[in-house]
């Protein structure tokens, strides 16, 4: 009688430890995800903080391009408002907003094909700066984005496999989405030199 | 039946992200600084970049690797970058302060590419615009004449000074044949000056034991213009060529810094 009273203690004191690690396990990979979605954020907030002095640049020396100017700036104040909540990365939410970003890369796409008729700004220095940290913001994107992806894919692995799924269902930890691979149309400007 | 697609999809992403980056070589043990892939530095070149490059990592503990390959697989420059530095952990895991410098040389069927990256702790310091200038300027001038050597010789060197704070800003300007022949000029200037020193004070130390300080000093002086000599041999050749150093410098290991895909890339 006291001997099994002591092995269900202990068996109940074994399921206690391991529903403790087993959900700080869970809380510490969620934070990681929310942090390389944070580092995602940022990079894709650098490219919005260049587009300004993009614009301007550009409009300088081809005004006849209005067109191609405003498409930008109106798919960069789009792209603004469609923000994601890092407690629900859900595939939905991260859809919406890379299609809201993708668009702002198919705009600036757009700018630096045209800007290539126009000599005198090619030249510019101003200009061959912001080109440089433009290429080198969409490798960071690509770059948080891979990371997001793989931090992600680890933390869903956790919450689906068997035991711990029982205590992801029991706290509400639910899987995370992923950044598709673009499209043609999405993607990313090619910055070419 | 979605939902099995959807399953389907992210099992073949999941498997194939992986993939498709495993072409990046793995880190070189025993670990080096100077990976010659593509083998464009003789043994005397790799021996006295490593030597350069292993130095500034004792000295500042900021890593610069160099990696030269024949192919990118597919991927674009700063992509393999990148993932080299992630991979090997190039730089301190604390600061995050790595470079990698990438080059694919030119061959008759494919044009050259070159791509710096920069770890999250040195981004501050210099910035994608800074590692263009870099590349343009420093780099792409030499690599135009196959001369591999010397671009990225004199690219380290402005990285060494902007990761350092020595300088805060690259030349904004290619290097030129003038650049080049002014740097002459000046260090046979230096050599005239220091014989002219060295004649100057051989004649006044004519007082007792002065002819003996006299040899030690042209001794001094004679190696001091050899070094000198030696150490610029005219800006691409076998600097240190026989240092003691010998094969793979000081360099203890990659320190497991950390990339975020800054940087530029160049090509010709």
């Amino acid at each position: 009688m006291k001997k099994a009273l002591i092995i269900i203690a202990a068996i109940a004191a074994i399921v206690v430890v391991w529903a403790v690690t087993g959900y700080n396990g869970l809380v510490s990979g969620d934070e990681k995800v929310k942090s390389a979605w944070s580092q995602v954020e940022n990079v894709y907030q650098r490219r919005l903080d260049l587009i300004p002095n993009l614009v301007a640049t550009v409009k300088g020396y081809a005004e006849h391009e209005q067109g191609t100017l405003e498409s930008v700036t109106a798919a960069r104040s789009k792209a603004t408002q469609i923000t994601v909540d890092p407690n629900s990365l859900t595939e939905e939410s991260i859809a919406a907003f890379q299609e809201a970003q993708g668009e702002i890369g198919a705009a600036l796409g757009r700018l630096l094909a045209i800007s290539e008729n126009y000599p005198d700004l090619k030249a510019n220095q101003n200009f061959m700066e912001l080109q440089a940290e433009l290429a080198g913001t969409e490798n960071r994107i690509a770059t948080e984005r891979r990371k997001y992806n793989e931090t992600a894919r680890a933390y869903n692995t956790m919450v689906r496999r068997f035991p711990k799924n029982i205590l992801a269902s029991m706290f509400g930890f639910t899987q995370k989405g992923y950044f598709e691979a673009d499209d043609a149309a999405a993607a990313a400007p090619k910055v070419e030199f | 039946m979605h939902s099995t697609l959807r399953f389907i999809a992210a099992v073949v992403t999941a498997v194939w992200i992986p993939l498709s980056l495993s072409a990046i070589p793995d880190k070189p043990y025993p670990p080096r600084l100077v990976n010659d892939f593509a083998g464009i530095f003789s043994y005397a070149q790799r021996n006295a970049l490593e030597n350069k490059l292993s130095a500034f990592d004792d000295s500042t503990s900021n890593q610069i690797a160099v990696v030269t390959v024949t192919d990118l697989e597919g991927l674009s420059p700063a992509e393999y970058g990148t993932e080299i530095g992630i991979r090997w952990g190039v730089g301190s895991g604390k600061f995050d302060n790595g470079i990698v410098i990438l080059v694919k040389p030119k061959t008759a069927e494919s044009g050259g590419e070159v791509n710096i990256s920069v770890g999250y702790g040195l981004e501050g310091a210099i910035p994608d615009s800074y590692a263009k200038r870099i590349i343009e300027n420093e780099m792409i001038p030499a690599f135009r004449y196959g001369d591999y050597y010397a671009g990225i010789d004199r690219g380290c060197t402005v990285l060494m000074k902007l990761a350092s704070g020595e300088i805060s800003e690259p030349s904004d300007r290619p290097v030129s044949v003038s650049d080049i022949a002014g740097g002459l000029i000046g260090i046979l200037f230096f050599i005239f000056i220091i014989v002219l020193m060295a004649r100057h004070r051989g004649g006044g130390n004519n007082h007792g034991g002065g002819k003996r300080r006299r040899i030690m000093d042209d001794d001094f002086i004679k190696g001091l213009i050899i070094g000198n000599i030696l150490s610029s041999g005219g800006g691409h050749s076998e600097r240190r060529g026989g240092s003691s150093f010998g094969d793979g410098g000081g360099f203890g290991d990659f320190g497991g810094g950390d990339f975020g895909g800054g940087g530029a890339s160049g090509r010709w």
